[in-house]
């Protein structure tokens, strides 16, 4: 082993031996992470609340197409609709001389 | 106000029960997690700290972290495994970050870590213990030069006295990796060693 390389090691080993203190917590430490996590948690929430107004929006349209396509169904060809056209065609006649 | 920590971890803290009261949005649970975290996140944080952070900056990031992830904690491993992961990895993306690694002279060195270096060179015995803050300090300096990653391995496995088992927890490597880079990063580190020594005998 070169000179150098135990004079690393022994280096290392004294560096080693130093162990980090953790001092005490911060003054408004404490308040601010806490006060990062509420708020947070009010993102959350805010998020939650858009997710949900969002599928509430996305289910009414679905129910407004469904029920468009439903009543468009029920006024299909050959029911109401031409009756009122016949209706409509006898009246125009009846009027013209 | 400041509250007064120990290292140790109270013996009588319920993890699990305060992680499941904090996930329910409990703020004295938050807190209680705090306190009882903070002193395993402030030394991980010491002994990693990027040159430009301050210790405080970076613990308050890795709890905001902490609690952000908080539902991803499956209780498979012990809490102070996940928080470590957690911190170390902050300052290793904070490291990165700070890509510029100024050269060490010299004449940056403090009196008594230019006695250390010398201390270490001229004689082959132990360093004296009055010593070992300025041994550290400096081994700190040398650490500095080096990337990120390699500055992490040297760390774990030198100063805080890791296994490779207990390094490929903390970072994700697997075992080859950790020793190449182990190996190549002792290489980089003896040669910043030798140019401060040469640099000293030059002066």
């Amino acid at each position: 082993m070169k000179p150098n390389d135990e004079g690393l090691q022994r280096l290392l080993k004294a560096a080693s031996k130093v162990i980090p203190e953790a001092a005490n917590i911060p003054l408004g430490l404490e308040t601010r992470v806490l006060a990062q996590w509420r708020a947070a948690g009010t993102d959350e929430d805010s998020v939650s609340l858009f997710a949900f107004l969002r599928r509430a929006t996305v289910g009414a349209g679905l129910v407004l197409v469904l029920s468009a396509a439903w009543s468009l169904a029920r006024t299909g060809p050959g029911s109401a609709g031409d009756e009122a056209a016949l209706l409509n065609y006898d009246i125009q006649t009846g009027l013209t001389p | 106000m400041i509250a007064p920590v120990s290292d140790m971890p109270e013996p009588s803290f319920d993890v699990a029960a305060c992680v499941q009261r904090v996930r329910r949005r409990d703020e004295d649970a938050a807190r209680a997690l705090f306190q009882h975290l903070y002193p395993l996140v402030a030394r991980l944080v010491r002994s990693h700290l990027p040159r430009r952070t301050s210790q405080e900056d970076l613990v308050q990031t890795v709890f905001m972290k902490l609690f952000a992830k908080l539902d991803g904690f499956s209780g498979a491993v012990p809490l102070e495994h996940w928080v470590s992961r957690i911190v170390i990895n902050t300052c290793l993306n904070q490291l990165a970050a700070e890509k510029a690694r100024p050269e060490l002279r010299w004449a940056d060195l403090s009196e008594e870590q230019a006695q250390a270096l010398e201390a270490v060179t001229a004689t082959p015995e132990e360093l004296d213990p009055s010593q070992n803050l300025a041994a550290r300090e400096l081994v700190e300096k040398l650490l500095a030069q080096l990337a990120p990653a390699d500055r992490l391995v040297l760390t774990l496995l030198h100063l805080e006295g890791r296994s490779v088992e207990e390094v490929r927890q903390i970072t994700g490597w697997n075992v080859p990796v950790i020793k190449v880079r182990a190996f190549r990063a002792r290489r980089k580190l003896r040669k910043c060693f030798e140019k401060l020594t040469e640099e000293r005998v030059g002066s």
